[in-house]
């Protein structure tokens, strides 16, 4: 810290103005009068130029007309100057009062229109907001702020074309999954959120505590909403490469609020929502559930021995605990609320402006047991040293602590969390254990063993959402010091550092009596701990030059900038079991330790860019960027990457010749050019590493093993994108128009990840599952976008506005890395769908089987050939249809198409049955204001693709025990029975009754109202008696509706970039809530 | 003002001085690379006890590649689908079970120790030649054990006789032919016979967790009987039979052969330490609550008291009648032939017989 103010101090120093040396003052006075009738004029303005003409000095005219004005240099020339008057020279005379006569001139001001546009300052390219010929898209979010949403990332939703958003799931703390025109990479890469020019790093966390789905902190649902003024999006090379390796995947740069001359205001908003689950998919209750068991054993099995868990037996001792009708859905959700104070305070004068604000969200989810609370504040201090010198310091400090439950996984092959175990758990078990006579013990119900499996595979969800603890406190410290001095008009240079520092502890405990397992096992009362610490350093140097030209014909600006980044990260994790009371849930207090590890890593990365604009005539425009980036990630032949971008932006509404159509306002051609590229997250790939086996030792001898191959190919993936585009500005600024065309090619694609499950598959031969990383391949993302702003109604108590945006991306795999396996699994199976990648064809489709229905009877199952002829042996009779060549159909099993008429139903009919890729996406809406209301409405849809719906799958199948849904009451009994839409038979361990068939292959098609809210203000006067500034209610609702064909929960799927083989599969995470809200808002 | 300028192109420079390439060089904190890892013979030692501690944990599976598909087990309730799967011959290549990767992973690791080891001798003065064969030996002796599992799962196998190093190598290896899988292991086991060690460590749990000149023998002879090569055969058990530290144990100590193991008539049995969590896998495999597998009707009837009245190794012994109808398999799991005493404590962790001088049958 010390040598980072000794070295600001030093370049203050050097740069200090020498101070002008003093000079003796010539001082003018006078009166200016009008010529005609010799009033004074009051307020005209008396202004000394330079021999440059240059302003040097000047005043005005008091109430009596009067003038006194010292001058620097008695050689100027001063001149007078009003409003609705000739302007004149007046002599420099210093012995006399001057007498000024002003000839009235024949302007007049007709009708002055003021619009303000705001210009971004700062940024790595100091390009004019209208002039960017790449491609981007500002949004402003002062509108949003009193919706109930807590992530920017919901702001975004369905308001810029080309950015396709996923909601995170409901539970507190989970974040959104952002892809800008079409996943480029592998590995769930997201956009690079810039904040106030500060590049975020990315948490790399080594460990994660078992969590089944993939939630981690995004960086965006921690920043308090209402502390942003604007985002925006860039989504072409050109303009992203400015951001170099970082930027490849899209940015988002976001703006915080400053404070502004003017007296010192103060601003509290509350809100608070309402957390409504949209209606779960309703399952069998207990007794519909001892049916269906007894069904499904009957039909496999004939005469069977009836478990006692399901027969009627009063002398049985857990009878009343296996005769519930418990609806375990039900028990586990609840209403969420959110409760969002704000606070802020911003003001300034002539040497400094601040805004500093606090916010505090407790936000309770929809599932027992999650709850988020978050804490953040923010300063922005803006000190004008003088008026060459610029210091900001920002400081940012947030905490949010996540409460969620624990994920367990006994003998199944993932984790399960709480809300799938409610699904599939036997409603005919209670909640609470009862003893033999039916009376309440007062413990949660966790046999060790029970009809369905052990205790740990199938747990009691309630008691674990409240006995057991999955909890995450996060602490994140950011801090930045920028030095900015303009050296002259056209030269500025800025000195950035910043510092950015989050630690995050997670604890997990489980105590023994929320899950039914022995007290000698291995896994009772395990308790988990887990520290990670993440630092990050940064400077940024820049030299920026604008318009060195006299000649207004041509604009040239540019900046140099010099960039050192330096991240690193530690963790600790730490795991216990058997602690001795459930009550010590820390695994530090000396329980038996099972597991320790440790792991810390470092990145580092230096950059120099450099951008180059030049504008002709205010028409034409060229952008250059050259970014050269090093990376500690890369052996010294492959370490440095270079990226550039080419815009090229004509103004044709400035031309001439079309000056005389007057509805176009400014509009503007552009195209542009742009190399990108991506580095692997995990720095230390490319070493080969020799590290202790899981236990470390034989017989007391320490193991030591090669955990992976040596990467000497490592290189940069590139990413090369084209876009042509539009922007039309018509009817006076009332209609605006915006569409682009582009294509992103991303080649040398970096195949692997972290963790073991994603790297890149070699043959076990070699002795290891994977590369952690391999260059190979090309992928390309072509697609449209077109977005449309129109003003329509616009006068001093209306004002009406509608917005419409829309995209389609289309992605293909048009390389595929050599040998690589293009069948990842051809096994078919109940609720497995074979996995294929075909050259040419886009990721995320779907192969199965056709699902046609049930078979009525016994004589039905068939074989047919392609006439629907009968096929019979040679004996005459029927061919029977066989599921590979292991199981009969008989009537009630499901019906699939014999593709090849072979009477088998088996690989060879596997066909194409859906894709999840949508073909549009977008978002339309509406903004009304009439006096002091205001009203808008957001709508969001997504179009053309399909849906697996994995939750369906597992619980219309009726081949095992876990739980079905009520939609299995319709199911085949009888021979002969053929309505439609009936399901097939229960049949316990059927192999072929629940196959990946196009059964469960929905449309996903679907129009979402996001977002309404009415406002109302209060008006100026009566904010005036109440003595505040301003004051304003809302109500809004967002997810009201929506409108779609699919039966399951939420049509929002995720797309899972990291996997070739991924398709869009609904396996029914806790789905985003309806959120009701009401806000309120004072200023003072 | 062109001062001020030449000022900042100063500061500028003065920012830039550090070496940009070694400030980017950074090395993993956490784990050694290979640059820095073969310089001891502790290194091949300790590489080549991962190659034994991998082999060791496939133990369970190991009794599985031999008896799925065999018909002296039957499944109970909790056995996992993909070995169902096995069991019903319906084999498709994402099953789990049939993935050979822990072998060629103990390949890999004696593919690197046979390598390097030579290397090692260069650079490090306290190690004599004679160590270093022994322990290349003992590579060897895995390298080849794992071939002939491999060979008798799946028949013709890529043949690795190089470790993995770089991805510049080429992975994508065709099938060899089972004749000339067998032929290398056998001329590298005759070949390194001599340099293993006999008797050589203080524990015994080192002498029999680690490959003795005895085990080579064994392995040979069962190698020269999977090839029908009779004579052979009889020529390497004949040096087990002249080796004086083996003998075969009287039938009251049934139960000691495999807890607590390591008993006078084993040849070579991979060893568990239980404080470092390394667990025998056909204890939990067998134990009663586990519902994996109980003998098969054929099995009863082979082992059965009331088939087989005077096999000492069969019922009370191999399995146990605990109920009517109700066998389980008694040999990892209990402690008396009664059916009912379970060995205690951390039974779990005791060595895993591979190697019984006779008979060589696992059930």
């Amino acid at each position: 810290m010390k040598n980072i103010r000794t070295a600001i101090i030093f370049i203050v120093a050097l740069f200090a103005f020498f101070a002008a040396t003093a000079q003796e003052k010539t001082i003018i006075r006078g009166r200016v009068i009008d010529k005609s009738d010799n009033t004074t004029i009051i307020g005209a303005n008396i202004v000394e130029y330079d021999s440059e003409e240059r302003v040097v000095n000047g005043t005005i005219t008091n109430v009596n007309g009067d003038f006194v004005l010292e001058m620097n240099d008695p050689g100027n020339v001063v001149r007078v100057s009003v409003i609705g008057y000739k302007s004149q020279e007046i002599e420099v005379d210093p012995t006399k009062n001057i007498m000024v006569e002003l000839e009235a001139s024949d302007v007049a001001l007709g009708e002055v229109t003021v619009t303000a546009e705001s210009k971004s300052t700062g940024g790595l390219t100091n390009i004019e907001d209208r002039d960017k010929a790449s491609s981007s898209v500002k949004v402003d979010l002062m509108d949003m702020q009193d919706v109930g949403m807590i992530s920017a990332a919901d702001a975004l939703q369905g308001k810029v074309s080309g950015l396709d958003i996923i909601s995170a799931s409901g539970d507190p703390g989970s974040g959104s999954q952002l892809v800008i025109r079409g996943l480029s990479s592998m590995g769930n890469s997201q956009p690079l959120i810039v904040i106030d020019g500060i590049p975020q790093f990315r948490v790399t966390t080594d460990f994660d505590l078992s969590s089944a789905d993939t939630e981690d902190i995004s960086n965006l649902i921690n920043i308090a909403l209402q502390d942003i003024k604007s985002i925006e999006v860039l989504k072409d090379a050109a303009s992203t490469a400015v951001y170099g390796s970082r930027g490849a995947d899209g940015v988002l740069l976001i703006e915080t609020k400053k404070g502004r001359m003017g007296k010192v205001q103060f601003d509290y908003q509350y809100k608070f929502n309402q957390n409504v689950q949209p209606p779960p998919i309703p399952m069998l209750n207990g007794d519909e559930y001892i049916m269906l068991q007894l069904e499904e054993w009957h039909n496999s099995q004939g005469a069977f021995d009836i478990p006692p868990e399901i027969a009627y037996d009063r002398d049985y001792a857990d009878f009343y605990n296996y005769s519930a009708n418990t609806d375990w859905i039900g028990q586990i959700t609840q209403n969420g609320k959110t409760h969002d104070h704000y606070f802020s305070i911003s003001g300034g004068g002539e040497k400094t402006r601040y805004f500093t604000s606090f916010s505090y969200v407790d936000e309770t989810g929809t599932t027992i047991g999650t709850r988020s609370q978050r804490f953040s504040t923010r300063i922005n201090l803006d000190y004008f040293l003088s008026r060459n010198l610029l210091f900001q310091v920002k400081f940012n400090y947030i905490n949010n602590a996540i409460d969620g439950n624990v994920s367990i996984q006994g003998n199944h092959w993932r984790p399960r969390n709480v809300r799938e175990m409610a699904y599939i758990k036997a409603p005919n078990m209670s909640v609470w254990e009862r003893d033999y006579l039916g009376r309440y013990t007062g413990e949660y119900f966790t046999p060790i063993n029970s009809y369905q499996g052990d205790g740990v595979t199938y747990f009691n969800p309630v008691a674990v959402a409240n006995l057991g603890m999955n909890d995450r406190v996060m602490n994140r410290l950011e801090n930045t010091f920028m030095l900015q001095y303009r050296i002259n008009d056209w030269l500025t240079f800025r000195e950035t550092i910043s510092f950015q520092y989050e630690g995050s502890k997670s604890k997990n405990y489980l105590p023994y009596n929320a899950i039914g397992a022995d007290w000698l096992q291995w896994n009772i009362n395990k308790a988990e701990e887990s520290n990670n610490l993440n630092n990050s350093i940064r400077t940024e140097s820049q030299l920026a030059f604008s318009s060195p030209f006299q000649n207004e014909d041509h604009g040239l600006s540019g900046a140099l900038t010099w960039i050192t980044d330096q991240s690193g990260y530690e963790w600790m994790n730490l795991q216990g079991n058997k602690t001795p009371s459930v009550d010590i849930k820390d695994p530090a207090i000396d329980p038996q330790i099972n597991w320790i590890g440790t792991g810390s890593g470092e990145n580092r990365l230096i950059s120099g860019a450099g951008n180059i604009n030049y504008k002709y005539r205010d028409r034409y425009m060229v952008q250059t960027i050259l970014r050269a980036d090093a990376h500690s990630s890369f052996g010294i032949n492959n370490r440095w990457g270079l990226f550039k971008g080419l815009s090229l932006g004509w103004r044709f509404s400035g031309e001439p010749f079309l000056s005389g159509l007057d509805f176009l306002g400014e509009s503007m051609l552009r195209a542009s050019w742009g190399v990108s590229g991506r580095q692997p997250q995990d720095v230390y790939a490319r070493f080969a590493t020799y590290e202790s086996t899981g236990t470390g030792s034989y017989i007391l001898n320490p193991a030591v093993a090669p955990t992976s191959i040596q990467l000497s190919n490592l290189r940069w993936e590139t990413i090369t994108s084209y876009d042509i585009g539009a922007e039309f500005n018509l009817f006076d600024e009332r209609l605006y128009l915006e569409g682009d065309v582009y294509q992103k090619v991303t080649s040398d694609i970096l195949f692997g990840g972290t963790n073991a499950d994603d790297y890149y598959q070699i043959p076990t031969s070699s002795g290891y599952s994977g590369l952690k990383y391999l260059n190979a391949g090309e992928r390309t993302n072509t697609g449209w976008e077109l977005m449309l702003d129109a003003r329509l109604v616009r006068t001093k108590d209306w004002f009406v506005s509608v917005n419409f945006n829309t995209s389609q991306n289309i992605n293909s795999f048009n390389k595929l890395p050599e040998n690589f396996n293009t069948e990842r699994s051809t096994s078919i199976g109940n609720e497995q769908y074979p996995q294929l990648v075909q050259e040419g064809e886009p990721i995320g489709s779907f192969f199965g089987f056709r699902y046609l229905g049930v078979y009525a009877s016994d004589e039905d199952a068939v074989a047919h050939d392609a006439d629907g002829n009968v096929l019979l042996d040679n004996e005459g009779r029927p061919i029977p249809m066989q599921y590979t060549n292991t199981y009969i159909f008989k009537g009630g099993d499901p019906k699939y198409e014999d593709i090849n008429h072979d009477g088998k139903i088996d690989l060879s009919d596997v066909v194409y049955i859906g894709d999840s890729n949508p073909d549009f996406i977008g978002g339309f809406g509406t903004n009304v204001k009439y006096k002091n209301f205001d009203f808008s409405v957001n709508f969001h849809y997504r179009v053309g693709f399909d849906i697996i719906n994995g939750i369906a799958s597992q619980t219309e199948g009726m081949n095992n025990r876990d739980n079905q849904s009520k939609a299995v009451l319709r199911r085949w009994r009888i021979q002969g029975q053929d309505e439609e839409g009936i399901l097939p038979r229960a049949y316990m361990n059927h192999p072929a009754n629940n196959l990946g068939s196009d059964r469960y292959v929905e449309k996903g098609d679907y129009l979402r109202l996001n977002n309404m809210k009415i406002g109302y203000q209060l008006s100026q006067e009566l904010c005036n008696k109440l003595g505040i500034r301003r004051a304003s209610f809302t109500l809004s609702a967002r997810k009201l509706l929506t409108f779609t064909n699919y039966s399951g929960q939420d049509p929002e799927v995720g797309q899972d970039a990291s996997n070739p083989f991924w398709i869009g599969v609904d396996y029914a995470r806790t789905p985003p809530p309806k959120v009701y809200t009401f806000s309120i808002g004072i200023g003072f | 003002m062109i001062s001020k300028v030449k000022y900042f192109l100063l500061t500028l420079l003065v920012f830039m001085q550090f070496s940009c390439n070694d400030w980017l060089d950074l090395i993993p904190p956490s784990g050694l690379i290979r640059d820095e890892f073969w310089n001891a013979k502790e290194d091949v030692e300790a590489v080549l006890m991962a190659a034994y501690e991998t082999f060791g944990s496939m133990d369970r599976n190991l009794f599985l590649y031999g008896e799925l598909r065999a018909d002296l087990l039957q499944r109970d309730v909790q056995q996992s689908s993909g070995e169902q799967n096995i069991m019903e011959s319906n084999i498709y290549p994402d099953n789990g079970f049939s993935n050979w990767e822990t072998f060629y992973q103990v390949i890999n690791y004696c593919n690197e120790v046979i390598k390097n080891a030579p290397e090692v001798k260069e650079i490090d003065n306290t190690s004599t030649d004679f160590q270093l064969k022994s322990l290349m030996a003992e590579a060897y002796f895995l390298r080849s054990l794992s071939y002939f599992y491999l060979v008798r799962l799946y028949k013709d196998v890529p043949l690795v006789l190089e470790p993995s190093e770089s991805d510049d190598a080429d992975f994508y290896l065709p099938q060899s032919p089972e004749e000339e899988v067998l032929e290398q292991i056998a001329s590298d086991l005759k070949a390194n016979r001599d340099f293993a060690p006999t008797e050589s460590f203080p524990t015994i749990a080192e002498n029999k967790g680690r490959a003795s000149k005895a085990a080579f023998d064994a392995l040979l002879a069962d190698i020269a009987l999977w090839r029908f090569q009779y004579e052979e055969v009889l020529t390497h058990v004949q040096k087990i039979e002249l080796n004086e530290n083996l003998e075969l144990m009287p039938s009251s100590r049934w139960f000691q052969l495999f807890s607590p193991g390591n008993s006078l008539e084993s040849i070579f049995e991979f060893q568990f330490d239980g404080n470092r969590n390394q667990r025998n896998g056909t204890f939990g495999l067998t134990e009663q609550n586990s519902n994996q597998y109980d003998p098969s009707q054929k099995a009863v009837e082979m082992f059965g008291s009331e088939y087989a009245k005077e096999i000492v190794r069969g019922q009370g012994a191999t399995i146990a009648k605990i109920g009517e109808d109700d066998f389980i398999i008694w040999k990892y799991v209990g402690r008396s032939p009664d059916g009912l005493s379970v060995r205690a404590g951390l039974s779990n962790t005791v060595p895993t017989g591979l190697f019984i001088a006779w008979p060589m049958c696992c059930l």
